[in-house]
């Protein structure tokens, strides 16, 4: 029978195994705006392992990680591609 | 109702949370496999803002739905519809940066929308593979419908008119050109016209190179190498050009496909126009031989 701990865990494997193919573009990516956006695919996808492992733990408290993760993945990449564009972030 | 009352109300919220965890999980998956299969900066954006809206959305979707307007569920969907508002943002921020650094698209790309330019006119900053620009016709991309009937119209007059003809390579070249009426679009129309009995029916956009700063005027033969390795791609319809059999390819033979520098090598249409008349003297004695109804002597 398949429960919940099965699915919380099988769903952790495939997040971290798609986190692996992020680092693969991080490093490879032949120009820089790929890197930039590898960045903000593992951000958002590290809000989803946080989501999935707080659900999975039933704990209110690892949520707030998400939120954390969330706020600063959107500004870094606001911030970085500002940086880039204008070659200033303000 | 037999089959309501075995559907309990917590059965139905844990499978829709169980489907919605595992639809979630799985576009973070594909929008992974898209960041590291597509071609380009901005197909791999187009894949990983996926990750945030789809992805991430349903995972948190599915932690309300598991518990209820509790303070997690309240929590989660509030990540959720952030993410959902801010991951556009993001992509469209990254892809503006991208643009304006000038990363160059794929070589698939048919038409630049931000630079917002028809076939003619070009962007001055804006470096598109290395020197040329390739747009689709807009006109004649509105008008499909007709001017299949218009092409198989004339592709059958055309046969029909050089069957009686002699294979003198002047007056074949003034008959092809003498029944096309459209002479504003000078350059992409003659050939599928001619070829169209031949090649694909079906009207695919044309595209075409426009020259770049430098001028570098090449020889004749690269000239009609360059135009022929455009009209492969628009014939075949995204597909590569080996399985075409219209006289392009075989004036072209087999050394359009491996250069890439030949895109480089600037062509004026001005001096364009006295090398079209070679290609299609050539175009169209390879429909006659093709047909059989001219032997060619």
């Amino acid at each position: 029978m398949i429960d919940f701990d099965m699915i919380a865990g099988f769903c952790l494997v495939v997040l971290v195994f798609s986190l692996f193919l992020a680092f693969y573009r991080l490093i490879v990516g032949p120009t820089i705006m790929d890197r930039v956006t590898s960045l903000d695919a593992i951000g958002n996808t590290l809000v989803v392992v946080f989501a999935v492992y707080a659900f999975s733990q039933q704990s209110q408290f690892l949520i707030d990680i998400a939120i954390l993760l969330a706020l600063v993945s959107f500004i870094g990449t606001l911030a970085l591609s500002k940086y880039i564009d204008k070659g200033e972030v303000f | 109702m037999d089959f309501l009352s075995l559907l309990d109300w917590t059965t139905v919220r844990i499978g829709a949370c169980y489907f919605f965890l595992l639809l979630g999980v799985f576009d973070v998956l594909v929008g992974m496999i898209g960041l590291i299969r597509l071609p380009d900066v901005y197909n791999r954006l187009h894949a990983t803002t996926k990750i945030a809206t789809t992805g991430a959305f349903f995972v948190l979707l599915s932690i309300l739905i598991y518990d209820g307007f509790t303070s997690f569920g309240l929590k989660a969907i509030t990540v959720g519809i952030f993410l959902l508002m801010t991951a556009p943002v993001a992509g469209h921020v990254i892809s503006r940066a991208a643009y304006h650094i000038n990363i160059p698209p794929c070589e698939q790309t048919l038409f630049d929308s931000y630079c917002g330019k028809r076939q003619g006119d070009y962007c001055d900053d804006f470096d598109f593979h290395e020197g040329s620009y390739v747009y689709v016709n807009l006109d004649k991309k509105k008008d499909d419908g007709p001017l299949d009937q218009f092409k198989e119209h004339f592709s059958g007059q055309i046969s029909e008119e050089l069957s009686g003809l002699v294979s003198e390579v002047s007056e074949v070249t003034e008959v092809a050109k003498a029944p096309i009426p459209d002479s504003k679009n000078n350059t992409g129309d003659n050939e599928e016209l001619i070829t169209g009995s031949e090649s694909v029916e079906k009207s695919a956009p044309v595209f075409e190179q426009f020259e770049t700063k430098k001028e570098d005027v090449s020889e004749d033969k690269t000239v009609l190498k360059d135009e022929d390795s455009g009209d492969g791609t628009v014939s075949e319809n995204g597909n590569s050009g080996d399985e075409t059999v219209s006289g392009d390819e075989t004036v072209s033979g087999d050394e359009d496909s491996g250069n890439e520098n030949l895109r480089d090598e600037t062509i004026s249409e001005n001096e364009n126009s006295g090398d079209r008349i070679v290609l299609e003297e050539t175009v169209v004695s390879e429909n006659i031989s093709k047909d059989g109804k001219i032997k060619s002597e």
